[in-house]
C-alpha cells in the first residue's frame, strides 16, 4: 500500500485496526526527527533512543484508545516532549527542569567564555555561537517552526505556552540572530554592490 | 508570486527549508538555486539558509541501522505483550506478519554488518579477520556524578543507574545471556525469564537472579554491598571457589576484600533510598559525606580547617538543592560553606 499518499487521519484508522505496516511506515517516517529533536533536551542518545522506543510501543499499545485528529506528527512531538522531559529531570531527581534548563544554559555560557578566547571566528561560527546562546524556549519554538513545520497552534499546545508568546519567543530569537548576521562585512559587501548595480 | 524581502519569508516556506536540507530532491530546487545566485534578495536567502543549516547541524543524524535496530525492539516488546494476551490461532497472519518482518530484518541486518565487516576485512585483511562471525558489541550506559537514570533493557528488565555508575552488556543480552557488569550503584528489576539468569558482575562479586529486584553498590571495591528487596538471588565470590550464599527479601551481602562475603539484615526503611532522590547520611565519617555529596552533585569540595576527629555525620534530605544541605548540616556539625559554581569549600570553625 502506498501509506504516504494517505492523509495522517486515514493512516491512523489502518493502525487503529491492527496494521502494523501502517505502524512502521509511521515510525520510518517520523523516528528521525524526533531523534533530532531529542538533542534540545539531552545529550545522551541512548536516553533519546529508550523515549522513543516507550513512545512507539505506547501508541502501539493503546491505539483503540487513542483518536489522532490533527496530525500524527504533532501527538508524536508532544508525546515525546513530555516523556523526554520527565526522564530527563528524573535523571537529575534533585532539581526542577527550570533548574535544568538554567544548568544547560550556564554551560553554555561557560563553553562561550572558552570560544571567546580564540580569535578567529568567522560569521557562521557567530551564528553557531548565537544559536547556542538563545534562550531554550526561543531555540525550540523557532526548531519546530521552522524546521519541523508544525503550526503555531500546535507548538503552543505542545510547550504549554499561549500562540502570542510563541509568535514573541521565534521573533526575538530571529532578532538575535539577525543581529548577528547584519554587521558583518557579508551584509555590507552585498550593499556594496547594490549600489553598484544602481548607478 | 510570493515576494521574498526578509529572512522569515524564507524560514516560513517549506519547500524552501527542504531546499536547504536536500538540495537535489527539493521540488523547487532550481527557483531556490537561481534565487541564490541573485544579488539583492539572495542576501536574507542565504542568511535564511544559514539559520536552517546551523540549526539542523544542532543535533546527530541518526544512522539507518540504528533507527532499524530500535524498530526491531519494538517489535520484539509487542510481540511479547501480545502473545499471552490472544491465543495464537486467533492472532495467527499477525505472527506471520511479525515474523516475516523479522526476517526482513534480519536479513537487512545482517546483510549491513557483512558489508561494514568485509569493508574493514579488506581494509586490515591480515589482522582481524574474526570479526566477520563475530557481530555481538558492548553497549555502556554511564553516568556522570551528580546524575542518575533509568534505562529499560531489551529483556524487559530496568535498571536505575545511580551518579557515577557504568552499566555494561553485550548486543545480544536477552538472546542469549543476560549479564550485566556494574561498576558504582544501580537499582535493579529484574524481569522473570526462567531459561537465561540473569547476572550482575561488580568486581569479584556475581550476583545471580530469576526474576527479582536488588541493589547493588559498588563504589568502595573492598566493600560491596548487593540488597534484596524481592524474589530470590544467588551472590558467588568469584575470588574464591565455591563460596556463594542466597539471600531473601530484607537481606543484605556485604564484601570483605576478595576474602569473604557476609550476610546481613539491612533496614528497608533505609536502603534503595537514593532512586527516590532521598539522600541519606546515616553517620558518615566527613569523607564518606564529601563524597557523597559530590557523587550527588557533580561538585568538587574541599576542606578548609580540619574538622574534630571521629565526628559521624547523619541526616535525610529529599530533593533538595546542595546549599540547603550545607546550610543544616553546616549548622549541626559546626562549619562555614561558599559554593562557588561547581566548587564547593566547607570551612570548619577551628
Amino acid at each position: 500500500m502506498e501509506f504516504h499518499t494517505l492523509k495522517d487521519v486515514e493512516l491512523w484508522q489502518l493502525v487503529a485496526n491492527g496494521d502494523q505496516k501502517a505502524f512502521d511506515h509511521i515510525y520510518l517516517s517520523h523516528s528521525k526527527d524526533l531523534y533530532k529533536y531529542g538533542f534540545r533536551f539531552t545529550q545522551d542518545t541512548e536516553l533519546i533512543k529508550d523515549v522513543i522506543q516507550d513512545v512507539f510501543i505506547h501508541i502501539w499499545e493503546s491505539r483503540n484508545m487513542l483518536f489522532i485528529q490533527k496530525s500524527i506528527k504533532f501527538y508524536l512531538f508532544s508525546a515525546f516532549r513530555r516523556d523526554i522531559i520527565k526522564r530527563v529531570s528524573a535523571a537529575c531527581n534533585y532539581e526542577s527542569i527550570e533548574d535544568y534548563h538554567f544548568k544547560i544554559s550556564w554551560e553554555v555560557s561557560f563553553q562561550e567564555i572558552l570560544e571567546e578566547n580564540q580569535i578567529s571566528l568567522d560569521s557562521t561560527h557567530k551564528l553557531s555561537r548565537a544559536i547556542d546562546a538563545l534562550p531554550l524556549r526561543q531555540k525550540e519554538a523557532i526548531y519546530l517552526r521552522y524546521l519541523q513545520g508544525l503550526t503555531y497552534d500546535e507548538i503552543s499546545e505542545l510547550m504549554g505556552v499561549q500562540i502570542p508568546s510563541i509568535y514573541n519567543l521565534i521573533f526575538k530569537g530571529i532578532k538575535s540572530l539577525k543581529a548577528v548576521l547584519a554587521p558583518s562585512d557579508f551584509s555590507t559587501k552585498v550593499l556594496v554592490l547594490f549600489l553598484f548595480f544602481l548607478f | 508570486m510570493k515576494t521574498y524581502t526578509i529572512i522569515e519569508d524564507f524560514l516560513e516556506d517549506k519547500s524552501f527549508v527542504e531546499w536547504v536540507l536536500h538540495s537535489d530532491s527539493a521540488a523547487n530546487s532550481d527557483f531556490w538555486t537561481e534565487m541564490a545566485s541573485n544579488k539583492i534578495k539572495g542576501l536574507p536567502l542565504n542568511q535564511a539558509r544559514l539559520i536552517i543549516e546551523e540549526l539542523n547541524a544542532a543535533g546527530e543524524e541518526w544512522e539507518k541501522q540504528e533507527e532499524l535496530l530500535v524498530l526491531s525492539k519494538i517489535h520484539q516488546h509487542i510481540r511479547k505483550a501480545e502473545e499471552p494476551v490472544y491465543p495464537s490461532r486467533v492472532r495467527k497472519v499477525h505472527f506471520n506478519y511479525w515474523n516475516m518482518t523479522q526476517k526482513v530484518f534480519f536479513v537487512l541486518f545482517a546483510s549491513l554488518l557483512t558489508f561494514l565487516a568485509v569493508d574493514v576485512v579488506q581494509k586490515n585483511r591480515s589482522t582481524e579477520p574474526e570479526i566477520v562471525e563475530n557481530p555481538v558489541y558492548w553497549i555502556s550506559k554511564a553516568n556522570p556524578k551528580g546524575q542518575k537514570s533509568e534505562i529499560h533493557l531489551p529483556d524487559g528488565s530496568s535498571v536505575i543507574i545511580n551518579a557515577e555508575s557504568e552499566i555494561r552488556y553485550k548486543s545480544d543480552f536477552g538472546v542469549t545471556n543476560r549479564e550485566i557488569r556494574l561498576v558504582g550503584e544501580s537499582f535493579f528489576e529484574v524481569a522473570p525469564d526462567s531459561l537465561l539468569p540473569f547476572r550482575v558482575i561488580s568486581g569479584n562479586i556475581t550476583t545471580t537472579a530469576l526474576g527479582t529486584s536488588f541493589n547493588i553498590n559498588s563504589y568502595n571495591p573492598d566493600q560491596i554491598n548487593v540488597q534484596l528487596a524481592t524474589g530470590i538471588v544467588e551472590v558467588v565470590n568469584d575470588s574464591k571457589e565455591n563460596q556463594s550464599i542466597y539471600l531473601k527479601p530484607g537481606e543484605e551481602a556485604i564484601s570483605v576484600g576478595t576474602e569473604r562475603i557476609i550476610k546481613g539484615q539491612f533496614n528497608p526503611k533505609k536502603a534503595f533510598l537514593w532512586k527516590s532522590g532521598i539522600l541519606l547520611f546515616d553517620n558518615l565519617s566527613v569523607e564518606e559525606f564529601i563524597r557523597t555529596l559530590e557523587r550527588w552533585y557533580g561538585v568538587e569540595i574541599a576542606l578548609e580547617n580540619s574538622p574534630q576527629s571521629g565526628l559521624e555525620i547523619s541526616g535525610k534530605f529529599k530533593d533538595t538543592y546542595l546549599s540547603n544541605v550545607l546550610e543544616s548540616i553546616g549548622y549541626a556539625y559546626g562549619f562555614d560553606y561558599k559554593i562557588d559554581q561547581k566548587k564547593v569549600k566547607l570551612v570548619f570553625t577551628p
